[in-house]
């Protein structure tokens, strides 16, 4: 049988042995694109973290490509099977140039910068830029640019519109559905806007406050709007 | 807003500072072409000096760049290096640390006779130079490998202070290793570089000086080129700004932080077997080198190699200028401004660029030692009072060495009380405190000898001189705070040193020895010598010591009630938060200046009663490594509780604790910096609530399981052991 | 409930604005917080409402421009522990108590301004019980562990002693609550709502900054929202739940609920 990317069983995992995400399932297949929805606090960011080894699991399991995840520890190895983060804070390193954000995509090995170049025209020129002087787009253009030169079996994208203009992460949104056409990789993106997200997402979760409160095909979600938006806005039912 | 940082361009007051150099340096060059050698013979000799303290800079600044740690031990492993150089090219001996034998105590009893370990290995007869360099460099790279592994990975997200003790530790460790196996006397080796003299615009000098000076340069670039260009040297970099955005790429920060230690060893040793031959080696040579070198790595920000290249060149040709111009030009005072050249250039940096290290994106710190404040039970104030009584007894009616002890003690836990209420209390590290227990002592000379005047008014005169220094020293602190005001707090103490104290005439203070008078309050003489009607009569006499109790206990009760008191809860906010403490309507840079204040007053009356007590005394009882013990055993006894100071106080040099231990058991004596080091760096490491926070949690583990064994019938078998222990 | 129906405001922002290099994290906002109301601000995360807080408190003085009036008064430009002691105080997003001493002394830390005298006084004569702080305590629900350390105590007595640290602050005037639900589970923030309805109808003036929307539009008497920086949207909790611009904030879509 194949082996399923990302394993989620039986999750418990938050701060100081105090759970934030609590009995979470979830599964990520590689060539699909899947949605981590609900609203802020829910434990999106969290999972996302745990999933990386940067937050210890309490209870239950995450299984990356058949790997349990590592000790706190030894969390860069998650990055080293193949698993690329792009952070909620999107990981640009401000100090660093554009190219040298770049060539870190890797551990080692050659990397191909024109690649990220070819998705993301803008990068050509600001090759030379530190991180820290380039607009909010540019540098989600970066960390997604950064993602793709890394040849990740699986990509995970942490609240990508954060901080943006709609006409920005418009355009970036195909580009991860893009990714995971092209490459096979598995997509596990977590956002905010659901209608965003879901337009280009096979599946979906919903988490709310630390529980998983709907799962199924992004129709399936979409179709459901009333009760989405219920657990989006705190209230129990819209009448 | 929490993720945005801010890219500002350079402030005024630096361009200003930028400005004035650059007319400075204008204005010497063309002094320098009209009158070419003498004025390029300070700058050539001063480029030996320069070289060293660029060399060592370099060193801090890998460290810091990939750990985040500011390490005052750096200079001491360039001195332990050295050593183990010249004694494998001098004789072939590699030197074994010391170590304990874990035997010792019962060493005499019964007639057992221990072997002794050896304290050489012999590695048969002078060792070729390339070799030894080899065995020597390997083990600047284990030292490197074990501060890395044992000390700081283990501190990684422990608080800054932690940080600092532990490499105050490591120096202090090192250089009494030093001490103990090849004494203090300088030593010297056979020439690496050529050394035949070479004319260069007029001035002879030894070539070696070029030669040391272009080794500099390369390793400059090469720290430029790895730190620039390579994908460790970007990583390295990338972890610096935010470990956990490395560690979302794959990157092992702490295998970068462990690869860079073992690179700053490495460099240490480097730099002190090359220079060894060319100015000799004594045991803190290189620490007192390294202050120049924290200046101008700082002023590289600790992230710039070539900047703090160029600073640590340029300190050293400024302090052979200053020192021409001051022999040349008769009517500049001596008052060793060409010595305080550090703390001129790190104030300056700090004060011109404020707050601009850049601190690792790390996660949260651990927490800080707890400042206990005991509940006040009559069973407690019984326990006060017992402890009061035996001091009063080993005060008065103990053997004489045991009366000096307790002495030595008193003074010591009176000086650890103000580093509890700085250190402790506010969390502001200071490196100064015997710089001003210093003042505080000539002042004695001056006011109480030379002037005549009475003690009532030589004491408080001496301990507001005192103090008067420790508030002009505190003013950087309002801008800076962590590791940057522990390096400002140095200089500092070594400016005071360096100006005041080992000059004469105008403004000195010291040089010669000073003289204080007996202490006498209406007539009532009570010296170490003077007659007391309890006691044996020998010397000292319980007189001295019984106002020191006073006073000791006086001060004890004092900081109790601080730490109770609101000023106390408003330091310990402060300490947690500053921010929060703003925001919560505390005054910060008031609280911050009274900590400093109430500290510097216990420094000062504990150098004024050194001063009474010794009698005769010279600035050596008040120098900046006096100042680190201090911290030291502050910090091994519990640098935020009184106990933690009575503690330390017991075990400060020659104190009570050390006087029985030397009588009972085992002699410690030379031994006690190199024990004290080792235990510094375990208490930073293992158990950062020092000896009192030990105790009182161990036995707090003991009072529960009694209690819980007396109630109930053994149920849970260990429990508490693990409670004892965060 | 009181809410009264033309509130004078306690703490009034003009043309407040914060850049950061070329970063607007707060542009040109004005607004008002009633006496005795809960006001809310909400936007998305990053839209400035935790730089706006900083700003209001005086934390960003190289940064900020405007105007902050406090009952009236311009106290813009007052540094903090002055604007606390003025009665403009805030709670932090990650608590920040101070985990030394315990709860009794976290909410005494600034009742009056420390005097060199006062400060002597202390070491002669005993501390004297502070009849305010076991008011608070006591509406807090805090008064068996004020003798504890704040660490002993669960998040959401922890949150309570952050809050119950500003109220106590000489004269608190209006609370700015900075993100106080956070980390907390359904129920706990159900429960710090009531807490904090609580205050309100004891005549407290509070700011409460929050992204939970359950809370926000459970609690409030009034809603302002910022995204990017800027006050797009105001108004009471029902007139917040159906203006399209918040749903399209929170939701992304612009359509509203079908």
């Amino acid at each position: 049988m194949t082996e399923r990317l990302l394993d989620i069983s039986g999750l418990h995992t938050g701060y100081d042995g105090v759970a934030v995400v609590r009995d979470l399932e979830l599964h990520v297949d590689p060539g699909e694109v899947v949605a981590l929805l609900g609203p802020n606090g829910a434990g999106k960011t969290t999972t996302l973290m745990t999933i990386s080894g940067l937050v210890q699991i309490l209870e239950g399991s995450v299984s990356v490509m058949g790997r349990p995840v590592p000790k706190l520890r030894q969390a860069q190895r998650v990055a080293r099977w193949g698993v690329t983060h792009v952070p909620e804070n999107r990981g640009v390193l401000f100090q660093l140039t554009v190219r040298e954000n770049l060539l870190l995509a890797k551990t080692r090995g050659r990397v191909d910068l024109d690649r990220a170049v070819e998705f993301f025209p803008a990068l050509g020129p600001l090759m030379s830029r530190r991180g820290g002087l380039l607009s909010g787009g540019e540098q989600q253009m970066l960390a997604l640019g950064r993602a793709i030169v890394a040849e990740p079996k699986l990509l995970m994208v942490d609240e990508m519109s954060l901080g943006l203009a709609p006409v920005i992460y418009e355009e970036l949104m195909p580009v991860v559905r893009r990714i995971a056409d092209e490459t096979g990789a598995g997509v596990l993106l977590v956002e905010q806007h659901v209608d965003l997200a879901l337009e280009v997402s096979d599946r979906g979760y919903v988490l709310n406050h630390g529980d998983l409160v709907m799962s199924g095909p992004a129709a399936e979600l979409l179709a459901n709007r009333a009760l989405l938006d219920a657990s989006y806005l705190g209230v129990e039912s819209l009448e | 807003m929490p993720g945005e940082r801010r890219l500002r361009n350079r402030p005024l007051a630096e361009q200003i500072a930028l400005a004035v150099l650059a007319v400075v340096g204008a204005a010497w060059v063309v002094a320098a072409l009209i009158d070419t050698p003498v004025f390029f013979q300070p700058v050539l000799f001063g480029l030996g000096t320069g070289a060293i303290v660029a060399a060592l800079a370099l060193g801090l600044v890998v460290a810091y760049r990939a750990s985040g740690v500011i390490n005052f031990g750096h200079g001491a492993i360039a001195t332990y290096v050295t050593y183990v150089y010249v004694s494998l090219t001098d004789t072939g001996d590699y030197p074994i640390p010391p170590l304990p034998n874990p035997l010792a105590p019962i060493e005499g009893i019964g007639g057992i006779e221990l072997v002794d370990f050896p304290t050489m290995v012999g590695m048969g007869g002078p060792m070729h130079p390339a070799l030894a360099m080899t065995v020597a460099l390997s083990t600047a790279a284990v030292l490197g490998l074990i501060a890395h592994n044992a000390i700081f990975r283990p501190l990684r997200y422990a608080p800054v202070l932690a940080k600092v003790v532990a490499s105050v530790g490591i120096m202090l460790f090192l250089q009494a290793a030093v001490v103990l196996r090849f004494g203090s006397r300088a030593k010297s080796a056979d020439p690496i570089f050529p050394n035949d003299p070479v004319d260069f615009l007029g001035v002879r000098v030894g070539q070696d000086r070029f030669w040391l000076l272009g080794t500099v340069a390369v390793g400059t670039l090469a720290l430029w080129l790895l730190f620039r260009y390579t994908r460790f040297g970007i990583a390295t970099r990338a972890s610096a700004e935010n470990e956990r955005f490395s560690t979302l790429l794959g990157f092992n920060a702490d295998f970068q932080a462990g690869v860079s230690w073992v690179l700053a060893s490495v460099l240490a040793g480097l730099v002190g077997i090359l220079v060894a031959p060319i100015t000799g080696v004594t045991p803190n040579l290189f620490t007192v080198l390294l202050i120049s070198s924290l200046g101008a790595a700082l002023l590289g920000r600790m992230s710039s190699f070539v900047i703090a290249a160029a600073a640590g060149l340029m300190l050293g040709v400024l302090d052979q200028e200053l020192f021409r111009l001051e022999f040349e030009f008769a009517w500049i005072p001596d008052i060793g401004i060409r010595r305080a050249l550090p703390f001129v250039v790190i104030a300056l940096a700090m004060v011109v660029r404020g707050e601009t290290l850049p601190s690792r994106g790390a996660v949260q710190a651990e927490r800080l030692p707890e400042a206990y404040a005991p509940p006040i039970t009559r069973g407690r104030m019984v326990g006060y009072g017992l402890l009061a009584a035996i001091a009063f007894w080993v005060t008065v009616f103990a053997p004489f060495q045991f009366r000096s002890g307790m002495q030595n003690t008193l003074i010591g836990v009176i000086l650890a009380l103000s580093l509890v209420v700085v250190t402790g209390y506010v969390g502001q590290i200071s490196l100064m405190q015997m710089a001003l227990a210093g003042v505080a002592a000539f002042a004695v000379g001056s006011f109480g000898t030379s002037a005549g005047l009475p003690m009532l008014i030589t004491l408080p005169l001496a301990v507001l001189s005192g103090l008067g220094f420790g508030l002009i020293a505190a003013l950087p602190s309002l801008r800076t705070r962590g590791a940057s005001l522990a390096i400002i707090t140095l200089a500092s103490g070594l400016a005071i040193e360096e100006i005041f104290f080992q000059r004469s005439g105008w403004f000195g203070l010291g040089r010669t020895t000073k003289v204080a008078p007996t202490p006498e309050i209406g007539g009532v003489e009570f010296g170490t010598t003077s007659d007391f009607f309890w006691g044996d009569g020998k010397i000292p006499t319980g007189a001295f010591g019984l106002f020191l109790l006073v006073l000791a206990i006086g001060c004890c009760v004092s900081v109790m009630r601080l730490r109770r008191s609101r000023l106390g809860e408003q330091m310990l906010a402060v300490r947690a938060n500053e921010r929060a403490a703003a925001a919560a309507g505390v005054n910060v840079a008031a609280i911050k200046l009274s900590a400093f204040g109430i500290a510097s007053f216990f420094a000062a009356l504990g150098g004024a009663l050194t001063a009474y007590k010794l009698g005769t005394y010279a600035q050596d009882s008040f120098g900046i490594f006096v100042s680190l013990s201090v911290l030291a055993f502050a910090y091994l006894g519990g640098i935020s509780t009184v106990g933690g100071a009575i503690m330390a106080g017991t075990l400060f040099a020659e104190g009570i604790g050390i006087v029985v231990t030397n009588e009972w058991f085992i002699d410690v004596g030379p031994y006690t910096a190199y024990v004290a080091g080792f235990f510094l760096i375990a208490t930073a490491v293992y158990n950062n609530e020092g000896i009192d926070g030990f105790q009182r949690r161990q036995l707090a583990g003991l009072w529960n399981r009694l209690r819980r064994q007396h109630k109930a019938a053994p149920r849970n078998p260990p429990a508490g052991v693990g409670a004892s222990n965060e | 409930m009181s809410n009264p129906a033309a509130p004078d405001a306690v703490l009034r922002t003009e043309h407040l604005v914060v850049q950061f290099g070329g970063l607007l994290a707060v542009n040109d906002v004005t607004l008002e917080c009633g006496r005795g109301q809960l006001t809310g601000l909400i936007g998305p995360n990053g839209a400035g409402k935790t730089t706006f807080i900083d700003a209001v408190t005086g934390f960003l003085p190289d940064n900020a421009s405007g105007s902050v009036t406090l009952e009236g008064a311009e106290v813009f430009g007052r540094s903090p522990h002055r604007l606390s002691h003025d009665g403009l105080t805030r709670t932090w997003q990650t608590l920040e108590l101070f985990d030394d001493i315990t709860v009794r002394s976290n909410l005494e830390i600034a009742r009056e301004r420390l005097s060199l005298v006062g400060a002597l006084a202390d070491f002669f004569r005993p501390r004297r019980r502070d009849a305010r702080v076991d008011e608070i305590l006591e509406l807090l629900g805090l008064e068996d562990f004020a003798a504890h350390e704040p660490r002993e105590l669960s998040q959401g007595q922890r949150k309570l002693v952050g809050v119950g640290r500003a109220l106590a602050s000489t004269s608190s005037k209006i609370l700015l609550l900075d993100e106080p639900a956070a980390g907390l589970d359904k129920s706990e923030t159900a429960w710090f709502g009531e807490q904090l309805r609580g205050l309100v109808d004891e005549g407290h003036t509070l700011l409460l900054v929050d992204h939970d929307m359950g809370l926000v539009l459970n609690v409030c008497d009034q809603i302002h929202m910022l995204v990017f920086g800027e006050l797009v949207a105001s108004g009471s909790p029902a007139e917040m739940r159906s203006d399209p611009k918040v749903i399209a904030a929170y939701l992304g879509h612009s359509g509203g609920s079908e």
